[in-house]
């Protein structure tokens, strides 16, 4: 978790001050409309053929890759044990931090996106939880997973607490600051399996985080 | 609602120019980069010149834009974050002198975001890379994939310089507390190597 107590995270996040005023906002857009105005137009893009690079970059991998994973169990003075020493230094690279990291960016790029917390969510948070497992338990990415699964948390919160469409309504007019987390009806079966991923991530290993977060303030002083 | 799924959608306008994306992507994310702009300058009205500045960039380079709703608003941040270092560049090659104070305009040089007066003496005392970092985080709530992306740095050496600004500023937050906010005289941040 975060170097910080959550009393020093509020005292730091709740007087935010800075609404941009109606006068402020109508000058801002007026120059900004007038800018776009002597600008060209960008006409309708077509779709990038970038799933086809994709798809053709893959293929070219496909063939150093198959003799990377037939290398995988060749021993010294194998013909494939030159392509294994090769490959080692990249499957270093993409060791267990870089594939934490991107299951964690999966799993907030699915909460970013659907208000609708579907089964896809559940398996992301697993996967998440699962990559995290190896990493050392003050690892920011832990940090990370557990605030994205905090915001799922607290999707669950404002299901119950607010199903005034009034407020709703009322909130989202209001220039955004803070990160609304997405809202779903579906969240309440997500945030059970997201805390229990959660307590996974904190209480498999020992020392548990919140230890090593005691830690860091004892050497801090 | 949260604002992703529409900075999302808003992509695709902003790169076609289209000027109701523009308006509802200020109407979006203006708020929050006055508040990152202000936290740099120190004044408000600098800082919503700063965002009207990085609007009128993001126009002119608008086809430019890749990636999702939060490379966008990152775009925004680090356009505005340069705005501010050239301002603040500006101001030490030509101190300012205020003649010409308006009244609602606070003194250059103090936070104008509401900070109690330790955390607002705690965070003077950190180097402005750090001051960024944690107000990135900490205040605007962006994640580690966006801070990286607005510093122009890697996710590791993002997060590793953030836990240091986080060490930092709780280090400053204790001085200034042991020894009371009034006496409070700003200390070298120390640990920024960056």
């Amino acid at each position: 978790m975060s170097t910080f107590d959550t009393n020093t995270i509020s005292r730091l996040s709740d007087p935010i001050t800075i609404e941009i005023t109606d006068d402020v906002r109508d000058r801002h857009l007026a120059a900004i409309e007038a800018a776009l105005a002597e600008l060209p137009t960008v006409p309708v893009a077509r779709r990038r053929p970038r799933r086809a690079v994709l798809l053709a970059a893959a293929a070219l991998l496909v063939l150093p890759i198959g003799a990377a994973i037939a290398s995988d169990s060749a021993a010294p003075g194998d013909v494939l044990y030159p392509v294994k020493m090769a490959v080692e230094p990249i499957v270093a690279m993409f060791g267990s931090d870089v594939r934490a990291e991107r299951r964690v960016d999966e799993l907030e790029r699915l909460v970013d996106r659907t208000t609708d917390i579907s089964e896809d969510v559940e398996n992301a948070v697993e996967r998440a939880t699962d990559a995290v497992r190896d990493l050392p338990e003050s690892h920011p990415i832990r940090e990370e997973l557990d605030r994205i699964i905090d915001r799922i948390h607290r999707n669950q919160h404002e299901t119950e607490d607010t199903d005034r469409p009034a407020e709703r309504e009322a909130t989202d007019t209001e220039p955004s600051v803070r990160t609304d987390p997405p809202v779903s009806d579906s969240a309440t079966t997500t945030t059970t399996v997201a805390e229990r991923h959660r307590d996974a991530t904190t209480t498999t290993t020992s020392p548990s985080t919140t230890t090593t977060t005691e830690g860091d303030r004892t050497r801090d002083r | 609602m949260s604002e992703y799924p529409e900075l999302d959608r808003l992509v695709r306008g902003v790169r076609q120019r289209d000027n109701s994306a523009f308006a509802d992507l200020h109407r979006l994310v203006a708020g929050s980069l006055a508040t990152f702009a202000n936290s740099m300058v120190r004044d408000r009205h600098t800082a919503e010149d700063i965002v009207q500045q990085a609007f009128l960039e993001l126009a002119r380079s608008a086809e430019t834009i890749k990636g999702d709703g939060r490379t966008l608003r990152a775009w925004l941040f680090r356009a505005v974050r340069f705005g501010c270092l050239d301002e603040l560049r500006r101001r030490s090659r030509r101190p300012e002198v205020p003649t010409d104070v308006l009244p609602e305009r606070t003194e250059t040089g103090e936070f104008d975001l509401g900070w109690d007066p330790e955390i607002a003496s705690a965070l003077a005392a950190l180097s402005e890379r750090q001051r960024n970092l944690i107000v990135l985080k900490h205040v605007l709530g962006l994640s580690g994939r966006e801070v990286a992306s607005v510093m122009e740095s890697s996710r590791s050496a993002t997060y590793a310089a953030t836990e240091r600004a986080e060490r930092a500023l709780k280090r400053e937050l204790g001085a200034v507390e042991s020894r009371g906010a009034s006496a409070f005289r700003p200390l070298p941040a120390g640990e920024d190597a960056e």
